[in-house]
C-alpha cells in the first residue's frame, strides 16, 4: 500500500496514511489533478494558504518498468489561473518509489513569511526542519549544501531565489543522476507555489529501501523486457533521442517553417544551424562533454547530455530544444555556449526556460534590449536573481513583461507562453494551446508528431481540418501517460508500434493487479483526468472563451508559409465534446 | 553529382545521421544536386544513395513532400531521418 504524506507548513507537522483506496490505482497527473480538485477551493489565491502543492511519482515510478521516472507536480497555477501538472525527469520519481510514497500534499503557509524549511524523507519517516542558511541560494548551492549533509544518493526537489520571491515563472528543480538541479517541473509557476510554503527543499533519501511491490513481478518483469526492446528498436528512442538529443528538431521544424523566431514574428531562423541539435552534439564531443545521458535510472533513451565550455568545465546540462529555441531562435540569438548559460542560470534561479526565453522575446520587442543581445539577456536574469523590480517583472512571465511594455503580440494562452512551435504553421498543436488544460503547453497533445514528424499518421499543418479530432486524442492519451511515469518520449514508440502499446498496459496491470484494456486505461487515466481537470478550470471561472489563441495569431501572416491560425472557434469548443 | 541531361539544380541538406551522405559530411551547408527536368523526391533520394526508409521527412521549399512530388529549379530541399524530440 502506497502512502499518502499531508505536509503542513502551518504547523509543521508531517501526517503519514495510506492511500485512499479509490486512489490506488491512481499516480502523476492523475493522482495531483485528483487531489487539488478535491482539495483546493477553484478559486482561491495561487500563492495563499488554501492552495496544496501535490507531488506524486508515477504509477510506476521505482519499477523495473524503464523509462517510469517521472515526477508531478500539481497546484492552482499563480501564472494561468487553471489547474496545473507540470513533470520532471531526474532521480525524485524513482526514489519515492522505493519509499513507497503515492502522493505529497504540501498544505497550508507557515506563521512567518521569511522562514525556510527543509523536509526529509526516509525510510524511517519524514520531518520538517528550519534552513534559513538556505535563503535566498540557487539551486545548484543549494542541492550542493543538502547534499553535504545528508550524503550523495540523496535525490532533491528544491527552488531557487524565483520561488522564494513567488514569481510567476518559477519552476522546481529535480536533482539528476549526478546530484544537480537540471531536470524541472518548469511551467505555470510551481516553483511560487511551493517558496509561498516556505518549503525551499526537499530530501528523498530511499536508502535501505526495495523497489515497490508489484502484484505480479514475473509479469511485470517479461513485460519490461518486452517495452524495452520495441523502445531500443524504434528508430527515434533507439538512436535519433540517445544520439542528438531533444534538440535534433531544430532543424527539421525550421524546415516545416514552423519555427517561431523573434517573438513569433517569423517562421525561420537564419541562424538555425548554429544552434541546431548537430551542432550541440559535435561541441559537446570535441570538448568531452556527454552528448548521451540519462536524466535519471532507469532511462533508455537517454536523451539528456552535459554541456561544458572550451576548457571542458561544466556549464550546464546540454540545453534542450524547447530551451535552446526560446533564449535563441524567439530572442534573434545563435550563440550556443551563451544559451547553455542562460539555461544555467534558469536553472540555478529556479525559472521555467520556456517562459523566460518568451518573455525576453517580449521585452526584445518591447525596446528593452535588442533582439539578439546574449549578453544583456544574462545580465537580466542576474536582475530576476537579484529581485530587482526590473528583475521582478520579467521574472513574472511574458504576459506580465508584455503589459509593463506595451507589446501586443504576446504569445500567451490563458497567461502562459507558447512553445517552440508556430501555430500558424502546425494547426494541430495550435489546438492543444487554446484548449488544453494547463494553457499553452506542447506536451498536453503534441501534434506536432502528426503535423510535421510524420509519427503515428499524417495531419496536413497547413489546413484546419482534422486538427481537433488529432489533439483531443493526443490530450487525452497523454494525461494517461502523464499518470504512469513515463516519460511523453515513449509515445513516438508506442504510436507507431501496437505492440508497445499493449505492453504499457501489461505494466500496469502487472504492477498494480488491475485488469484494464487499453479502453480502461485510457479512461480511468485519460479521460478521467481531463474531465477533473476541466470541471476544476470551470469552477475557477474558465470558459469557452478562454479557449483560444492570442488574435495575432488569426490575423497576421507568417512567413513562410503565409498562413494564420484558421481552426473556427465553434470546432475548438468541441476539442473535449468526447470526454 | 553530375548529369549531362541536367535540366535543374536544387539545393539540399542532409541532417543528424544523413550527413554520411553529404559530399563532405563536415559542412553542413546546402549542395546543389542536378537533375533532369521532372526530377522527383525519389529521383533525389536514389541519387544521393540515401535508403528511402531513412529519408522518412522531406521538405521541399518548407513544405512536406512525398517521394513523387516533382522537384523545380532552385528549390530547396530539407532530407531528414526518422526524428522526434520537443
Amino acid at each position: 500500500m502506497r502512502s499518502l504524506l499531508r505536509v503542513q507548513m502551518g504547523s509543521l507537522t508531517v501526517e503519514r496514511g495510506d492511500l485512499p483506496s479509490e486512489l490506488t490505482t491512481l499516480g502523476g497527473r492523475a493522482l495531483t489533478s485528483t487531489l487539488i480538485a478535491a482539495g483546493v477551493p477553484p478559486r482561491c489565491h495561487p500563492l495563499s494558504a488554501s492552495n496544496k502543492l501535490v507531488i506524486a511519482p508515477g504509477l510506476l515510478s521505482g519499477t523495473v518498468a524503464p523509462c517510469s521516472g517521472r515526477l508531478s507536480m500539481g497546484a492552482k497555477s499563480p501564472l494561468t489561473g487553471t489547474i496545473k501538472e507540470s513533470n520532471s525527469g531526474g532521480m525524485a520519481a524513482q526514489t519515492l518509489g522505493r519509499l513507497g510514497i503515492g502522493a505529497i500534499v504540501v498544505e497550508g503557509i507557515p506563521e512567518d513569511p521569511k522562514a525556510r524549511y527543509v523536509l526529509r524523507i526516509d525510510a524511517n519517516g519524514a520531518e520538517i526542519t528550519a534552513a534559513p542558511e538556505l535563503a535566498g541560494l540557487g539551486n545548484y548551492d543549494t542541492v550542493a549544501r543538502l547534499r553535504e549533509q545528508h550524503g550523495e544518493k540523496v535525490a532533491c526537489i528544491s527552488i531557487g531565489p524565483a520561488g522564494e520571491m513567488r514569481l510567476c515563472a518559477a519552476s522546481v528543480a529535480v536533482t539528476d543522476i549526478e546530484g544537480r538541479p537540471t531536470r524541472h517541473a518548469g511551467r505555470g509557476g510551481l516553483g511560487a507555489v511551493m517558496g509561498s510554503k516556505g518549503l525551499k527543499a526537499i530530501v528523498l533519501d530511499a536508502a535501505g529501501c526495495e523497489r515497490p511491490a508489484s502484484h505480479d513481478p514475473e509479469a511485470l518483469k517479461a513485460a519490461s523486457k518486452r517495452f524495452a526492446k520495441h523502445l531500443g528498436e524504434h528508430p527515434v528512442t533507439g538512436q535519433s533521442l540517445p544520439m542528438y538529443g531533444t534538440n535534433v528538431l531544430a532543424e527539421v521544424i525550421n524546415a516545416a517553417g514552423a519555427y517561431p523566431t523573434r517573438n513569433f514574428s517569423d517562421g525561420t531562423f537564419e541562424g538555425v544551424d548554429a544552434i541546431s541539435g548537430e551542432t550541440e552534439r559535435e561541441t559537446m564531443i570535441a570538448r568531452k562533454g556527454n552528448p548521451t545521458h540519462p536524466c535519471h535510472t532507469g532511462c533508455t533513451i537517454r536523451c539528456s547530455s552535459i554541456y561544458v565550455d572550451e576548457k571542458g568545465e561544466y556549464i550546464s546540462k546540454g540545453p534542450e530544444y524547447e530551451t535552446v529555441w526560446a533564449h535563441g531562435a524567439n530572442c534573434g540569438i545563435s550563440d550556443l555556449d551563451a544559451i547553455a548559460r542562460m539555461d544555467r542560470a534558469d536553472d540555478d534561479i529556479g525559472l521555467d526556460t520556456i517562459e523566460m526565453g518568451a518573455t525576453f522575446g517580449v521585452a526584445m520587442e518591447g525596446g528593452l534590449l535588442a533582439f539578439g543581445d546574449h549578453e544583456g539577456v544574462l545580465r537580466l536574469l542576474d536582475e530576476v536573481r537579484q529581485g530587482t523590480p526590473l528583475g521582478r517583472i520579467l521574472g513574472s512571465g511574458a504576459a506580465v513583461t508584455a503589459r509593463a511594455f506595451g507589446v501586443s503580440r504576446v504569445p500567451c494562452v490563458k497567461g502562459q507562453a507558447l512553445p517552440a512551435y508556430d501555430p500558424r504553421a502546425a494547426k494541430g498543436i495550435g489546438v492543444t494551446y487554446a484548449t488544453s488544460t494547463m494553457g499553452a503547453d506542447h506536451t498536453a497533445g503534441y501534434a506536432i508528431c502528426q503535423n510535421v514528424l510524420g509519427v503515428g499518421g499524417n495531419v496536413d499543418p497547413l489546413k484546419p481540418d482534422g486538427q481537433v479530432a488529432l489533439s483531443a486524442a493526443l490530450q487525452q492519451a497523454t494525461a494517461a501517460i502523464d499518470s504512469t511515469g513515463f516519460c511523453l518520449f515513449i509515445a513516438f514508440c508506442v504510436l507507431d508500434v501496437p505492440d508497445a502499446g499493449q505492453a504499457v498496459v501489461d505494466l500496469i496491470n502487472a504492477h498494480c493487479g488491475t485488469e484494464w484494456s487499453g479502453d480502461d486505461y485510457l479512461e480511468n487515466l485519460g479521460r478521467a483526468t481531463l474531465r477533473t481537470e476541466r470541471s476544476f478550470n470551470q469552477a475557477a471561472g474558465f470558459t469557452a472563451a478562454d479557449d483560444r489563441l492570442p488574435d495575432f495569431f488569426t490575423t497576421e501572416l507568417l512567413a513562410p508559409h503565409n498562413s494564420v491560425f484558421d481552426v473556427p472557434d465553434k470546432e475548438l469548443d468541441a476539442t473535449h465534446a468526447g470526454l | 553529382m553530375q548529369d549531362s541531361d541536367a535540366a535543374i539544380t536544387v539545393a539540399v541538406t542532409l541532417r543528424s545521421i544523413l550527413r554520411k551522405f553529404r559530399p563532405d559530411p563536415k559542412d553542413r551547408n546546402p549542395f546543389p544536386v542536378r537533375l533532369a527536368e521532372g526530377g522527383t523526391v525519389a529521383d533525389l533520394i536514389h541519387r544521393l544513395g540515401v535508403h528511402e526508409k531513412l529519408a522518412k521527412l522531406v521538405f521541399v521549399d518548407h513544405v512536406r513532400a512525398d517521394s513523387t512530388m516533382e522537384l523545380r529549379d532552385g528549390s530547396r530541399v530539407d532530407i531528414f531521418p526518422p526524428i522526434a524530440g520537443g
